[in-house]
């Protein structure tokens, strides 16, 4: 994870001085997690796209902003969920959404929890997770955050980041045992 | 939509395009702090300097006089740091925290009302002269607020906060307290009734006025370009 974002630092320095070709492969790094992240923030829907060009657009017009202290994944995620959260129509939609949690596709399934059922049923199940809980679980299992970035992203302390994250683990782990019960 | 997923649209990559002249990185929060406490302290004593230290100085003592106001803008950069930190994605602090400096802030104000009215509780002016005080506290602390709230705004313009009216209300009372340990140094009057009429609704007022601006900050950076 280091040595990644040692290199993302390079290119966000680099953009910062006007590289297109430096954006180009920060995009490259980094859009198709965000872009997952996103469809994980608005349950799925095809908005998600809308705000992952919104969030390249914003780190274009926040470029000054970042710092190169900031470790450059958290600091784009953390944007992106500020994206999400600002955007009025994408929370609306969301809202809109959020009954129809079942139908999940293409939201990540924890290397972690691979063992504990099959793609489906773990999605199924990650469904049934509160936003909070599904949210700390997949930063930390999915996308590799420690618990300090993601109480950053979140505004909770770490504490809280890894009692969401334990508690989504916690609750996946006995949905999918009912799951199974109940076919078997 | 079978787009490669790691190239950018073309639409996008022509609006990156437009606009790439090199820019400089922002500090980190720490680092704003840093450049605003000077700013901070300038304001406190120009305020005190262009109206004149109050004349019972001698008998609030240099703790009531000097210390409050000290505590007064350290606070105010406090609030500034967080939400400098408030506004990096990533770097929130958590909310409880934040909720409670904000709560605090106005704990330690009305704390410190307080204990200079009980050093110097004498008013010697009359009902009309108290009035027109109270508004000359409340426009022009609300004014000078105004002023320090548009340098913070200007400071934080690039970034983009999950929340601006938590963002803006941080430095928008940061500022409000910070006016007001100058303001206080120099007005005469510590009753109860001056501090909530004047310079209570001098910080209320800056803190909404951090909020508008930092609302439409953040509608400029959501407007499409």
């Amino acid at each position: 994870m280091g040595e990644k974002d040692d290199e993302l630092r390079a290119l966000m320095l680099a953009y910062q001085g006007g590289s297109r070709e430096a954006f180009q492969e920060i995009y490259a790094a980094l859009a198709p997690e965000l872009r997952r992240y996103l469809r994980h923030l608005v349950m799925g829907a095809d908005v998600a796209d809308d705000l992952l060009q919104e969030t390249f657009l914003q780190m274009h017009r926040s470029r000054r902003a970042y710092n190169p202290a900031y470790a450059v994944r958290p600091w784009a995620f953390g944007l992106a969920r500020n994206v999400f959260l600002m955007n009025q129509r994408a929370t609306r939609r969301f809202m809109a959404l959020h009954d129809a949690r079942a139908d999940l596709p293409e939201i990540a399934v924890p290397a972690d929890v691979e063992r504990l059922g099959s793609a489906d049923e773990i999605r199924q199940c990650l469904a049934g997770l509160t936003s909070e809980q599904a949210e700390a679980f997949l930063l930390h299992h999915e996308w590799g955050f420690t618990f300090d970035e993601i109480a950053g992203m979140l505004g909770v302390t770490a504490v809280a980041a890894r009692a969401r994250a334990s508690r989504g683990m916690a609750d996946l782990r006995s949905a999918l045992i009912g799951l199974r019960g109940v076919r078997a | 939509m079978t787009q490669d997923q790691t190239q950018p649209s073309a639409a996008l990559l022509s609006r990156i395009s437009a606009d790439l002249r090199p820019v400089t990185a922002s500090p980190v929060p720490s680092r704003v702090a840093l450049r605003v406490a000077p700013v901070a302290v300038v304001t406190a004593l120009a305020i005190l300097f262009s109206i004149g230290l109050r004349r019972d100085a001698t008998t609030l003592g240099p703790l009531v006089t000097w210390g409050a106001s000290l505590v007064m803008v350290t606070l105010g950069v406090l609030l500034v740091w967080i939400a400098a930190r408030e506004n990096t994605p990533a770097h929130r602090l958590p909310t409880p925290w934040v909720n409670s400096a904000l709560a605090a802030t106005w704990l330690i104000l009305i704390a410190i009302a307080g204990w200079t009215f009980a050093a110097s509780p004498k008013v010697f002016w009359s009902d009309v002269a108290l009035s027109r005080a109270g508004i000359v506290c409340a426009a022009g602390g609300t004014l000078a607020g105004a002023v320090l709230v548009a340098a913070f705004a200007t400071a934080f313009r690039d970034a983009l906060a999950a929340r601006p009216s938590l963002t803006g209300a941080l430095y928008g009372s940061g500022a409000g307290i910070v006016v007001n340990a100058g303001w206080r140094l120099a007005c005469p009057i510590s009753t109860p009734w001056h501090f909530f009429a004047a310079h209570g609704p001098a910080v209320a007022a800056t803190t909404l006025l951090g909020v508008v601006a930092a609302n439409v900050i953040a509608k400029r950076s959501r407007r499409v370009e």
